[in-house]
C-alpha cells in the first residue's frame, strides 16, 4: 500500500507549417516551425507546461481508480468484482503486446467509471487506445466538446469550484463505432 | 501553394507512489499503473486569416473568451492554454466550451486538447479576486 501518491504531468505543443519549396525538382513540401499565426503574430517556437498533482490520496476510492493492470500488480488490487466494469478476468480485455486493460467505450454515453464514487476528483487522465474517435463530457453528460482521437490523451487537475466536480460526473462515448480507452480517475 | 498550419501536441503523465521506510522515503512508479503514460495528436488549421491565434502573454482576471479576436465562435478544433503566473500567479480554470470550467492550471501548467467544432466559446477564468497571466494557442478546423 502506498504511503502517498502524486502525478507528474506535462504538455508539449509544436506548431508547424508546411508549404511547397519553390524551384525544386521533386516538389517536396517544406516543414518548419510555424513562423506566425494567421494574423501575423510571431510564433517560431514550441510551447508547453508541466506540473505535479500532489492532491491525490494514497488510498483511492476503489481499485477501479485506474484501468491498468499488469503482471507486477499487487494481488490485493484485483478486488473489483463489479460486473462489466470490474477488473476480474471475465470483465476485462487484455492487449497481447502491452501491459494494460482497455475499457470499451460505446456510442451510448457512459460514465468514465460506472463505479466511480460521488467524490471530488483531483486528477484525470484518459487515452483513446482504440481505432475510433471518442468524446468527453465534463458537465455530467451535457456538452461533448472535447475530442480524443485514437492515440491522443488528455490530463488535467480538477477544480473544487466546478459544479460537476465529482468523479461520477465525467462521461465518455465513442462516435459511431466502439473504441477503447485507458484512464486514471484519482480522488 | 499556400502555407498549411498544423499543430502537433503530446501529453505525458507519470503516476508515482511513495513508500516510507524506517530510514526515509522513496518515490516509485505507481504500482497500480505500472508504466508512464503518453498520447499525441495533430490537427490541421483552416487557412483563412483567423484560423490560428497565438497570444504569448495575456493578463486575466475574471472570465476571458479566448477566441474573441477571431470574431467567431465557430469550428475551433484545438486549444492550448498555459498559466504563466504573472500578477498574483493564481490558478486559472480553462473551459473547452459551454462553460465547462473543470480544468485547473497552477503556474507553469498547461492544457491541450482537440475540440469538436461545436461553435461554443473557449474561455478561461480566475476565481474571484485572483489574477494571473496566460499563454494560449487556438486553431480552427481545416
Amino acid at each position: 500500500m502506498a504511503d502517498d501518491r502524486r502525478i507528474i504531468f506535462g504538455v508539449h505543443v509544436v506548431p508547424f507549417e508546411t508549404g511547397d519549396v519553390e524551384e525544386t525538382i521533386d516538389a517536396q513540401a517544406k516543414t518548419t516551425l510555424m513562423r506566425t499565426d494567421s494574423a501575423g503574430t510571431a510564433v517560431s517556437k514550441t510551447v508547453g507546461g508541466k506540473g505535479i498533482c500532489t492532491d491525490v490520496s494514497a488510498t483511492q476510492w476503489s481499485d477501479s481508480w485506474t484501468s491498468f493492470s499488469h503482471p507486477q500488480m499487487k494481488w490485493e488490487d484485483w478486488g473489483d468484482d463489479t460486473d462489466v466494469s470490474g477488473n476480474w478476468w471475465e470483465d476485462t480485455e487484455e492487449s497481447w503486446d502491452i501491459s494494460g486493460i482497455d475499457v470499451v467505450v460505446h456510442s451510448t454515453e457512459m460514465k468514465l467509471s460506472e463505479t466511480a464514487a460521488h467524490t471530488e476528483y483531483k486528477f484525470v487522465y484518459i487515452k483513446n487506445t482504440g481505432d475510433y474517435e471518442m468524446r468527453l463530457s465534463l458537465n455530467d453528460n451535457t456538452s461533448w466538446n472535447i475530442v480524443i482521437d485514437p492515440g491522443e490523451c488528455v490530463a488535467w487537475k480538477g477544480w473544487t469550484g466546478w459544479t460537476y466536480k465529482y468523479a461520477d460526473e465525467i462521461w465518455v462515448k465513442s462516435i459511431g463505432t466502439a473504441t477503447t480507452m485507458e484512464y486514471i480517475l484519482a480522488t | 501553394m499556400a502555407t498549411v498550419r498544423k499543430i502537433k501536441w503530446k501529453v505525458h503523465c507519470t503516476p508515482q507512489e511513495k513508500i516510507n521506510f524506517s530510514a526515509g522515503e522513496r518515490w516509485y512508479l505507481d504500482s497500480d499503473c505500472g508504466r508512464k503514460l503518453t498520447g499525441e495528436g495533430t490537427v490541421t488549421a483552416y487557412t483563412d486569416s483567423n484560423a490560428v491565434i497565438y497570444v504569448a502573454s495575456q493578463a486575466i482576471s475574471g472570465t476571458v473568451e479566448l477566441q474573441s479576436a477571431s470574431g467567431t465562435d465557430n469550428d475551433f478544433n484545438f486549444m492550448y492554454v498555459k498559466n504563466l503566473g504573472g500578477g498574483s500567479g493564481d490558478d486559472v480554470m480553462a473551459s473547452p466550451g459551454n462553460n465547462q470550467f473543470a480544468i485547473r492550471l497552477s503556474v507553469g501548467e498547461a492544457w491541450a486538447c482537440r475540440l469538436a467544432n461545436t461553435g461554443s466559446q473557449i474561455d478561461v477564468k480566475c476565481d474571484s479576486g485572483d489574477d494571473t497571466t496566460i499563454e494560449y494557442l487556438i486553431s480552427r478546423k481545416n
